[in-house]
Order: C-alpha cells, then sequence, then structure tokens
C-alpha cells in the first residue's frame, strides 16, 4: 500500500462522471440570469480605465458645447445641494448657443484615458495602465472614424504590481508604445444609448425637462447597467461627453441626474488636468462614479471612478482615482480627417 | 463611464485572471470561467455529494464567483483553485448530505450478504469493493483534513494550491494529508486482511 494507492481509492470510491448537458445548461442559465440581473453590458465593453498622467497628454483647449431649455422638474431624490449644484449647471447649460451638425458634417470628440492591461503568462501577474489620446469623427448618421494615440508608456498602478513583474523576468510589457497610432473605421445605425440605438433625429428629440429625460432614459437603459439608475447615470455621462446632443437636451440631462437615487455632492474638486469643476458622485460596485463639471461652461470635464475599498486587482489605496476619463473636446468639423 | 466607439486594450491571451478583471466592468467577460471550469467542479462537487446535489450546487458555485470577481487576486491566472474553495465551502454547509453519503457507502460492506464467488473475484479486479472501507476512513476524518485529501485525490490540486484553497499554511496540508492517507490506509488493510 503506498500514497498513490490510497489516492486511486478515495478517486474509485466516486468514479468520475460527465455532468448532463442539462445540468450544464441549467447552471449556465442561472449564471446568465445573475450577471443580466446585476450587470448587463452585453454588446459592449466597459474598460477599466486608471489614474492620472492625464498630465502627459496633450490638450487642447475647450469648445463650449451650447445649451438651451431647461424644464420643470419634480419627484427629486437627490439631496437639496446637489439637486442645487445640478439646476444651475442646467441653467447655464440653456444659454449656451446652439449647434445642429448639418449633413456632410462631423462631431468631433477628442477624450484622453488610461486602460487597464496585463503582463505575465504566468504568477506574478501585473496589471498596468496604459495612456490614450482619443479621436472620433461620427457624421449624423452614426458613421465615421474613429483614431487613438497611446502617449505614454505603460505604467505599473503600484509596487506590488512591479515587484511581480520582476519576479516574472520583466516580460516585455503589453500595451501600445508612444505614439503608437490605432484607427478605425465607424459603422454604426446611429448613437448608442444604453441597450437602444439612436438616430440623430432621436437624440436631438429626447426630452428636455429633467424629469420626463429621466424616465425616458430608464425605458433606453433596458436592462443594462449593474442597477436601471446605474445605467442612467452611464448613459448620461456618455452622452454629455460622446455624443451631438442639442443643448435644450444636454440641459435635461444634467437635471435628470438629480432624479438618481443615491447622487450626491462631492462639492468642488480638480480633475486630473487640473481644471476647477464640480463633482457630483454615484456608488457603484466598490467605486465612487463621478461626473466633474464646469458649473461656468456646463461642459462635463470628465468621469472617474474613485476606489471606494482596497481590492485585489488594483494596487492602489481607496480613494485613489482609479478610472478617468477626461474630455478634452467636442466640436462640429467639416470632414472626417478635420481637426478644429 | 462608456465608451460607445471603444477599443479595449488588446492581450494575445485570456487568462481567468484576464477574465475575471476584465468582468469586474464586463460582466459577459466572465463567461470564460464557466465555461473552463464547470466540468471540474462538476465533478468535484459530484464526487463529495452526489450527481444530484452536484446538479443543485454547481450554478451557486459560479454565481458566489460572479459576486466575488471583484475580489479576485490576478496574480493567480488559473481561478480553479479558488473556485474549488467556493465549491468546498458549498459543500461545508451540505456536510450532513456528505456524511449520509459516506454512512451509505460504508454501510454496504455492512449490509452485503454473503459474497458469491464472483462477487469474490470481481472483489479482486475492482477496486471499487474497498468503497465501503475508504468511505468509513473518509467519514472518520476531520472536515479539514477530508477537505485537504479530497482536494489533492479528486481535484489534482498541489499542496500549495490546497493550502490556498483552505487558507491554512503548506505544512498544514502535508500533515492533515498525513493523517488522513495514514487513516484510509488503516482502513484499505483492514479490509484487505478480512
Amino acid at each position: 500500500m503506498n500514497d498513490i494507492e490510497e489516492l486511486d481509492a478515495v478517486r474509485q470510491l466516486n468514479p468520475t462522471t460527465q455532468p448532463s448537458a442539462g445540468a450544464r445548461v441549467a447552471a449556465a442559465d442561472r449564471l446568465q440570469q445573475r450577471i443580466d440581473r446585476t450587470h448587463g453590458h452585453r454588446s459592449r465593453r466597459r474598460p477599466i480605465v486608471l489614474a492620472g498622467a492625464a498630465t502627459a497628454l496633450a490638450v487642447a483647449g475647450l469648445v463650449a458645447v451650447s445649451v438651451i431649455g431647461g424644464g420643470s422638474d419634480s419627484r427629486l431624490v437627490a439631496p437639496a445641494d446637489a439637486a442645487q449644484a445640478l439646476g444651475r449647471v442646467a441653467d447655464v447649460a440653456a444659454d449656451r448657443p446652439d449647434a445642429t451638425l448639418q449633413p456632410g458634417e462631423y462631431w468631433y470628440v477628442q477624450d484622453a484615458s488610461r486602460y487597464l492591461t496585463t503582463v505575465g503568462d504566468s504568477p506574478p501577474y501585473s496589471a498596468l495602465g496604459s495612456t490614450e489620446l482619443r479621436e472620433t469623427w461620427t457624421d449624423r448618421d452614426g458613421n465615421g472614424r474613429y483614431r487613438s494615440t497611446s502617449t505614454g508608456q505603460p505604467e505599473f498602478l503600484g509596487p506590488r504590481d512591479r515587484q511581480r513583474w520582476k519576479r516574472s523576468g520583466s516580460p516585455q510589457l503589453s500595451g501600445r508604445g508612444p505614439g503608437q497610432i490605432e484607427t478605425q473605421a465607424i459603422r454604426s445605425s446611429g448613437f448608442t444609448a444604453g441597450a437602444s440605438t439612436l438616430t440623430y433625429e432621436q437624440l436631438s428629440d429626447l426630452p428636455t425637462e429633467g424629469n420626463k429625460m429621466y424616465s425616458e432614459l430608464r425605458r433606453l437603459a433596458g436592462d443594462s447597467g449593474p442597477s436601471p439608475d446605474e445605467e442612467v447615470f452611464t448613459i448620461i455621462g456618455d452622452l454629455l461627453r460622446n455624443d451631438p446632443v442639442p443643448p435644450r437636451v444636454r440641459a435635461a440631462l444634467y437635471r435628470a441626474v438629480a432624479y438618481i437615487k443615491g447622487i450626491r455632492l462631492v462639492g468642488p474638486v480638480k480633475d486630473s488636468l487640473n481644471r476647477p469643476g464640480v463633482a457630483v458622485e454615484l456608488d457603484s460596485s466598490g467605486m465612487h462614479r463621478r461626473l466633474v463639471f464646469d458649473p461656468d461652461t456646463a461642459l462635463l470635464l470628465a468621469e472617474q471612478d474613485v476606489l471606494a475599498e482596497r481590492v485585489s486587482y488594483i494596487d492602489a489605496d481607496p480613494g485613489t482615482i482609479v478610472g478617468d476619463r477626461l474630455a478634452v473636446r467636442q466640436t462640429i468639423v467639416s470632414s472626417d480627417d478635420a481637426r478644429p | 463611464m462608456r465608451d460607445v466607439h471603444t477599443v479595449i486594450a488588446a492581450t494575445s491571451r485570456r487568462t481567468d485572471a484576464d477574465a475575471i478583471l476584465a468582468s469586474v466592468h464586463d460582466p459577459y467577460a466572465f463567461a470564460p470561467v464557466f465555461d473552463r471550469h464547470f466540468t471540474a467542479i462538476h465533478r468535484y462537487l459530484a464526487a463529495r455529494l452526489g450527481s444530484d446535489v452536484a446538479d443543485e450546487l454547481v450554478a451557486e458555485v459560479f454565481e458566489r464567483a460572479f459576486d466575488a470577481r471583484g475580489r479576485y487576486d490576478p496574480a493567480y491566472p488559473d481561478a480553479g483553485p479558488w473556485l474549488y474553495g467556493i465549491a468546498t465551502n458549498l459543500v461545508h454547509r451540505r456536510r450532513r448530505d456528505e456524511r449520509r453519503r459516506l454512512a451509505a457507502y460504508a454501510r454496504l460492506d455492512r449490509d452485503a450478504t454473503e459474497p458469491s464467488p464472483a462477487q469474490v473475484v470481481a472483489e479482486r479486479a475492482d477496486a471499487s469493493a474497498l468503497a465501503p472501507a475508504v468511505a468509513g476512513a473518509l467519514k472518520a476524518l476531520k472536515r479539514g483534513d477530508r477537505d485537504a485529501l479530497l482536494l489533492v485525490a479528486l481535484a489534482d490540486l498541489s499542496y500549495e494550491e490546497t493550502a490556498r484553497v483552505l487558507d491554512v499554511p503548506v505544512g498544514t496540508v502535508r500533515s492533515r494529508l498525513h493523517r488522513a492517507r495514514t487513516t484510509v490506509r488503516a482502513a484499505l488493510i483492514d479490509k484487505e486482511q478480512a
């Protein structure tokens, strides 16, 4: 009798059996339902973007986004200070000049972000961030072009990740080196909002009152997102940052934030480009998710994920901005290779 | 925040850690973890609790793993040991089922009537005849000793992986395995001498 025989005897107590197809399907279905119920991004992936280093990015001037309109608000759930701040920025937005995207023109968006990537085929396994400056040109039909430029060397998030990388023999870092460019054609049937795709006309016809906008965004959210309110928050950030929404709609988007349960005012902050703004935030998946806006111009300056607690997959302390998307420029240009 | 026209930083490989890391913000990225490990985790549960209970519990293993994905340590590309750990915790919750099952196996020996000559021949060729003795030994083990033995025997985990699953030092795993094997060996020797 030796050790191998003992282990074999234990194994033979319960001969290996193949699970039934039914068991697999049932388990997959339950997992699918859990994912659907708690998070629902089906067709698009949300990158994990990382903090800081935005100062490495070349930053051009901001183009004001014009906003008009407003609307009556009721059933506000935000604390009074958050609702007031959002109301004020909506009013500012409403006073901005209008701009309509004409056929043949393109909506140009420039933003900056850092992405999490990984290195190492075996433990120790490390995470690092890559910085990108990203540009999109989108016409009224939702078609256009995407271009991203890597703007810095990938950076480890903290000493633990760097040490892991060194212990594994310092393998080649994944991610792109500085100056590397990636381009991609955008072929779309419109503009994405939650689980829905809107035409430019539908985008322009979104509600102009805060409560109606909130209800419409809940409908557009479908079953996407960790929760309906969190998905509404995401959609509002996407639309403010990415899409050519007319001014009256932009104002309503700010007002709609005040209908999201759990929203609170952070107060005056500076974004990673040292631009002063005001932030509101919503807790989600261990993060404080923030929208930072300029109260004087009604521009959305940044979306930030602030670590609420220590997690194993990010080598950073609570309070660290671990996700950062910085709006740099939004304006109308005359072709899909023009810049303002 | 979300990109409408996003391009994710591409990685050439997708380890479990990659998938779990990605799933924190893109929940559907978790799917490969299920695909890779479902069969093994089901087998492990079936070996400890029977197929019916395994059918019931295996989904919960992956649901719990999904819920806990934010706490996964990406230093470990293979999520197998992590999943076995979750499965083992669920087994503990059903320890009465496991003990009942082992007791039933152990009773097979005691309840057996006089074996026929054919059964004796089969017994020599078929190690499953040792099942009652093994089951009795397993039933007699302390829970930690039984976990260590079954994670090594059924899940093919290394000592280091088993230590991680059970959250104990490797030395503790060695001593637990030593005790468990000694108990099983004694039962098998008794059986052979009987």
